[in-house]
């Protein structure tokens, strides 16, 4: 029995209820082969969608913030005001912080999405031999990642090239990232930024939006460049497809591709209200467009969960239908083979 | 070359006239100011009476509204603003003989420009007083302070810095103490600099704090002790008169015609002569009593404009020409007699009838029809009648509400019948364009369109007219011709619609057919901010408006088509932004909003960068236009006449006009060159001109097409063969020339700054054209790869692809160009206000003013911009159109779709001002944001339908004749045609 097979077959054999079917995903979450980690991915964007917006609403307030502080700000903590007061006093030090926290955490985010991704490719992958050399490094990859170390000449050979492939993507990642910060920063000035000041914060912005959007696609699918080899030739068309076309065909793609839309579309509405005419705090650049970005990038990520789980029980309904239907028209076939 | 299209157009354009003819009669209220002084010998019993007083001190706070001086203030009591500023109320109660307090009753709008005008001339100024100095501020019309200037006293004047800009000449300079008042945030300036010199103010307290503020207190406690002091320093001879120009709403704010906004206080007090006699018996019909929102009691009323009349005769001075106010009874009356005060209503009235014959016998004077019989009756009635106080008063107050219903009302059922002809009218555009994208055979059934039109149009001005008689009795100031239009307008409007959209549900899936830009541009003048800001909204929503083209360019297939997109999209945006760094700011952006556009007046010393390149541009354009045109190998005929010597000269001293004019206002060379400088920019300009309107207007009319015919000698046994260098872009090559005629006739009149936005806006009009037309050829690609048979897709006729939605003109190719022209008058150094229109370009033919051509230089560099941005919207739809096969239905097709949608765009616009202006009537802003830009919106709009008319009928009627020729009697051109463009 190849191990592909089988969360199909757990599926398969504990369908009966929605409970019971989401005590059938976590052992099979646990299964390096994993395909769709359902109960796994949820805790993991509840976790990460409210560690991202810590970063954004509480981050830029501990106490390490207060060593900037202005003195005269001193003394005025503990009023609901203050909140908006030490997020907008120092626009500068509050994005500092923003990025710093998701940088952190989307390094987090982005090498589970690859590890899923991995799981899931060598999941749909079938062929023999194939199969068995990815399971053999899937194996090796969990007790890597649990700890625990195999001895072995050959081992230690593997789980070097595989840190050496893990550190080059990163390396890569950390490299796209920073070049499209780069870019974004040139787009938010183009769309209206100011030219000749401002252009740290603005710069800020644009590594902000990176990573949300940027790094952990980078990550998990790869840079893509200009080769004309077949891996690059795909990974350039799967950018294409998702980044220009907006049309993902899998779940990580979708983990990866809507909250990406949610950040920019974010930063587009976030600069929507910097023209009024309040006067408030909160309209210093670039803060709206931060939030709008982050907010985005949490929108994102919970409709991309929601997508994901939609399709995903819809899958497996239509699966079971399917197979009900077989089960149906066969067992009439049988009636008939008998009647003759 | 006048087609079908041409009538639908022409009929388009009609109908937005007449939307826009209705809203404005509504809504935008004009008035002449007649410029007549009243000059009678003060000696003349009838001109005047005897002084009572010699000297006046005469304080306004601004916004004083009238429960901050009442003895009654309203319940429950403000602590902050009622009983502050007592000594009002406690002269009146100890003093009643020489102190009074007054409600008064400010006329809307109540903004301080116009209040100023108010108080001074008597009159009842609205939001655009058309006179003899459009573009200044200054008061020409007779006033008090002009009576008291010419009467010889002495005016000392201090405080804010807007009655400076009103009377620049009339103040005695060595006691004029003017300050800045646009600064709300600074609370004390203006106040404490009165103070010095005397008197504050608390407009600015309210406009940034609200009336309900212990700053309000404050202000008000200073200023009593203020009042106080005066009170103590005053002489018998000298009349204290304190009041607020308007009143202010809950929020501290003013400017509409609110009940709080119309509520200022007035007191009048003199020290020691008797300034009222409690015992005169007036009628009560003489005194008008209104309650104050929440007061317990009435309190004594006037009209503030009845301060004029007043203080003019109890200081002895004629009383001002255009007054319109009624002297207030109790200032005159003594006793039982009312001698003195029939004297003053006499000399009152006669005045107010004269400047009513006078504003008959103006050019304006029509606007009186309405109500001129019944001023005529009030008149004789006040001659004959017994009672001369009453009818004489009953006469002078007629004529006010008859001119404040002229002046001073919104029509509202104008207003409605305004939108109403706007929003049918544009559903019918909308109904049209999107049928000619739809139907194959769009000829024949826009036949039936343009008849229709003609025929409905018919018949609504009969049903117009039928209409009319019965309701004119119940319906106010609205006159046939109005009934007539809107009934023809909307009658044909909606003919068309019924016409146009057979049925057919709206397709509401693909959200990407919203045109997003679009929507949030006309819903952003709902908000005064984004109104403002409006040159900043643009770039943002033209880079988003070419987001799509970006992505669409990520997915082409060939790396050639993806460079193409990505470099011109790319080149596109830096245009954009550059252009975006050029701005003249209007008041309402400062702070935040630095003045990069050079021009005289608001910058004086021209950027040595601007002054650097602008001669390098103009001359390099041309080029740079012929680098595009070599992409499709049409830089040919015409194109390799014009391009290389016409235009780079014509540009290139089009710069040097403005350069010298530069050179001659900041005297550069000195004052003895300035009769040189002025005689060599204006041959230059008349040179420029000239050739451009003779020369290449002549040429393209009689040779347009850029195109070059080869003939290779056939060799033995071989068929000629002949190759047309230029073919594929035939049709878009004739028409950039056409469109770089009028677009020089702009530049010409354009700024140093400006020629170069204009320059670089023309950069980015062909990089996105560019852009277009590799987009087009990604989505033909695609469909071609994604249909079964691509052999087969490939063979299909031009004609029926194009109505495949995937290659035919979409809309969203139609906004960025909408966004470039609104974008080029930003960055020309305009704004939605008056004040930025660039008078200087009205003297580049001639030294003086000069009637026709001086405002139509001024008009050229206002709307030029917009002009010329939408006359180059043809070229999306013929860009890159080969002409075959012969006649090009397909492109006129595009192109007519292409005139619409951008008219499209701008009536939308329209509607979004128009409607917000109307909604917002009431608001702050009103005139000073929202209704400047329903007429920056509604000109545009007439501009760019002008735009569309031109370049549909003469720019592409003229090309496709021209293309006809050459292509249409080539023998199997059809075939030839096909054959080509499946290679």
């Amino acid at each position: 029995m190849s191990p592909t097979t089988q969360p199909q077959r757990s599926r398969k054999s504990q369908k009966q209820s929605g409970k019971e079917r989401e005590e059938s995903e976590r052992p099979a979450v646990q299964l390096p082969t994993a395909f769709f980690p359902f109960a796994r991915y949820t805790s993991v964007v509840g976790v990460h969608t409210s560690l991202i917006a810590f970063t954004a609403l509480f981050l830029p307030r501990t106490s390490l913030s207060s060593l900037f502080r202005s003195s005269a700000a001193n003394g005025q903590l503990g009023k609901p005001d203050d909140v908006l007061l030490t997020l907008t006093e120092n626009p500068l030090r509050t994005l500092a912080w923003i990025c710093a926290g998701s940088c952190v955490l989307q390094v987090w985010w982005a090498s589970w999405l690859r590890n899923w991704a991995l799981d899931a490719r060598a999941g749909v992958t079938e062929g023999a031999d194939d199969t068995t050399r990815r399971t053999e490094q899937k194996l090796l990859r969990e007790e890597w990642n649990s700890g625990r170390f195999a001895v072995g000449f050959i081992d230690i050979f593997v789980r070097c090239t595989l840190m050496y492939i893990v550190l080059q993507a990163f390396r890569m990642a950390c490299l796209a990232a920073v070049v499209t910060s780069v870019v974004f920063s040139i787009v938010i000035i183009l769309y209206g930024a100011p030219l000749n000041s401002h252009l740290l914060r603005t710069y800020l912005l644009g590594l902000l939006v990176a990573l949300l959007s940027v790094f952990s696609a980078a990550y998990t699918l790869g840079v893509p460049s200009l080769g004309s080899d077949t891996e690059s030739l795909v990974r350039r068309l799967t950018w294409i497809r998702l980044f220009a076309e907006l049309s993902p065909r899998t779940p990580v793609e979708r983990a990866i591709l809507y909250p990406a839309i949610g950040t920019v579309l974010g930063c587009w509405v976030g600069a929507i209200p910097i023209g009024l005419d309040w006067e408030r705090p909160w309209q210093a650049w670039p803060l709206t467009p931060a939030y709008g970005a982050v907010s985005g990038y949490i929108v994102g990520s919970l409709w991309a969960l929601a997508i994901n789980g939609v399709r995903q029980l819809y899958e497996i309904q239509l699966r079971e239908n399917r197979e009900a239907a077989s089960a149906k028209r066969s067992e009439p076939q049988h009636t008939k083979k008998k009647g003759t | 070359m006048w087609s079908r299209g041409a009538q639908f157009i022409c009929w388009v354009f009609a109908v937005h006239l007449i939307g826009i003819w209705l809203f404005t009669r509504g809504f935008l209220l004009t008035r002449l100011a007649l410029s007549e002084v009243n000059s009678c010998d003060v000696s003349d019993p009838n001109c005047t009476l005897s002084p009572s007083y010699k000297r006046m001190v005469f304080l306004i706070i601004d916004a004083l509204r009238f429960d901050f001086i009442s003895p009654d203030p309203p319940l429950p009591s403000s602590p902050y603003y009622h009983n502050v500023l007592s000594l009002p109320a406690e002269l009146t109660k100890a003093q009643p003989d020489r102190s009074i307090i007054y409600y008064a009753f400010p006329d809307p709008p109540t903004t301080t420009l116009q209040r100023i005008k108010g108080i001074t001339t008597g009159s009842l100024p609205t939001f655009v007083d058309m006179g003899s100095n459009f573009g200044g501020s200054s008061i020409l019309e007779d006033s008090l302070i002009r009576q008291l200037y010419e009467a010889g006293k002495q005016i000392a004047f201090m405080g804010d810095d807007t009655w400076m800009s009103v009377f620049p000449t009339s103040f005695a300079p060595n006691m004029t103490f003017p300050y800045d008042s646009f600064n709300v945030e600074d609370l004390h300036s203006v106040d404490e600099g009165v103070i010095r010199h005397l008197l504050p103010l608390l407009h600015h307290v309210g406009h940034r704090l609200g009336p309900d503020h212990p700053t309000m207190q404050a202000k008000l406690q200073q200023m009593d002790n203020v009042l106080r002091e005066t009170v103590e320093l005053l002489d018998d001879d000298t009349l204290l008169v304190l009041l607020g120009d308007h009143g202010m709403d809950r929020k501290g704010d003013h400017g509409g015609d609110g009940e709080l906004e119309t509520s200022a206080g007035l007191w009048l007090y003199s020290k020691t002569r008797p300034l009222v006699d409690p015992q005169a018996d007036i009628p009560a019909h003489l005194l008008t009593n209104r309650t104050y929102p929440g007061a317990s009691t009435a309190h004594r009323s006037v009209q503030q404009i009845d301060l004029v009349p007043s203080l003019s005769l109890l200081l002895g001075l004629p009383i001002p020409f255009n007054n319109l106010g009624t002297v207030i009874p109790e200032l005159f009356w003594t006793g039982k007699q009312a001698t003195s005060f029939e004297h003053a209503l006499r000399t009152n009235a006669a005045q107010v009838k004269r400047y009513l014959d006078a504003y008959r016998l103006s050019p304006a004077g029509s606007e009186l029809d309405s109500a001129w019989k019944d001023i005529q009756s009030a008149w004789q009635g006040a001659m004959e009648g017994q009672v001369p106080a009453l009818t004489m008063n009953m006469f002078t107050r007629y004529a006010l509400e008859a001119c404040r219903m002229l002046w001073a009302q919104f029509n509202i059922t104008l207003i409605g019948l305004g939108l109403t002809t706007l929003l049918s009218s544009s559903l019918a555009t909308f109904a049209v364009y999107d049928s000619l994208g739809r139907i194959v055979q769009w000829e024949p059934w826009l036949d039936r369109i343009a008849s229709m039109t003609l025929r409905w149009s018919g018949i609504g001005t009969v049903s117009g007219l039928v209409v009319a008689f019965p309701l004119r009795p119940y319906v106010k100031d609205v006159a046939i011709f109005d009934y007539v239009a809107f009934g023809a307008a909307i009658a044909s409007s909606f003919a068309v619609i019924k016409q146009a959209l057979p049925a057919r549900r709206l397709e509401i899936g693909s959200i990407s057919s919203i045109p997003l830009p679009l929507v949030l541009h006309t819903l952003s003048f709902m908000s005064n901010s984004y109104t403002f800001w409006e040159d900043h909204v643009i770039p943002y929503l033209l880079l988003t408006s070419i987001a799509p083209f970006v992505l669409t360019g990520f997915t082409a297939p060939t790396p050639r088509l993806r460079t193409r997109i990505l470099f011109f999209s790319s080149l596109f945006a830096v245009c954009v932004r550059l252009i975006a760094i050029s701005t003249v700011c209007r008041e309402e952006q400062q702070p935040y909003c630095h003045v990069t556009f050079f021009s005289g007046s608001t910058i004086t010393t021209p950027p040595g960068l601007i002054l650097a390149i602008v001669v390098p541009i103009a001359f390099g354009l041309p080029s740079a236009i012929r680098q595009y045109l070599k992409i499709s190998k049409s830089d040919q005929g015409l194109a390799n006449i014009l391009l290389p010597t016409i235009f780079p000269s014509v540009l290139t001293s089009s710069s040097f006009v403005w350069i010298l004019e530069w050179m001659e206002s900041s005297e550069v060379l000195g004052p003895s060159c300035s009769g040189a400088l002025r005689l060599t920019r204006t041959t230059l300009a008349w040179l420029s001109i000239g050739t451009i309107l003779v020369v290449a207007l002549t040429l393209w009319w009689l040779i347009p097409l850029c195109i070059k015919v080869e003939t290779s000698e056939p060799a033995a046994n071989e068929r000629r063969e002949v190759t047309i260098i230029g073919f594929a872009n035939a049709l878009g090559s004739p028409y950039l020339i056409f469109w770089l005629i009028f677009f020089s006739l702009v530049f010409t009149t354009t700024q140093l700054a400006g020629q170069v936005i204009l320059a670089l806006a023309t950069v980015a009009l062909l990089s996105f054209l560019e852009v277009v037309d590799s987009v087009r050829d990604v989505r033909a690609l695609n469909l071609a790869f994604s249909s079964s048979k691509p052999s087969e897709f490939l063979a299909q006729s031009q004609e029926t692809r194009s109505t495949l939605s995937t290659v035919g003109l979409r809309f969203s190719e139609v906004t960025p160009i909408a966004l470039l022209a609104l974008q080029v008058f930003f960055g020309t150094g305009h704004q939605a206000v008056i004040s930025t229109i660039q008078w200087k370009s009205a003297f580049i033919l001639t030294s003086s003013l000069t009637y026709p051509l001086s405002p139509l230089l001024v008009i050229l560099n206002s709307l030029g911009p917009v002009f010329v941005f939408a006359l180059a919207v043809p070229l999306i739809a013929t860009w890159n159109t080969p002409p075959l096969p012969y006649p090009p239905s397909t492109a006129q097709n595009a192109t007519l779709r292409a005139c619409l949608g951008i008219s499209l765009y701008f009536t939308s616009l329209l509607l979004g001002s128009a409607i917000s202006s109307a909604w917002l009537r009431r608001h702050l802003m009103v005139w000073k944001v929202f209704a400047p830009r329903f007429m920056l919106a509604a000109l545009c709009l007439v501009a760019v339908d002008v735009a569309v008319i031109v370049g549909y009928v003469i720019g592409f009627g003229r090309i496709s004749v021209a293309v006809g020729r050459v292509f249409g009697s080539m023998p199997g051109a059809n075939d030839a045609a096909k054959a080509r463009k499946s290679q």
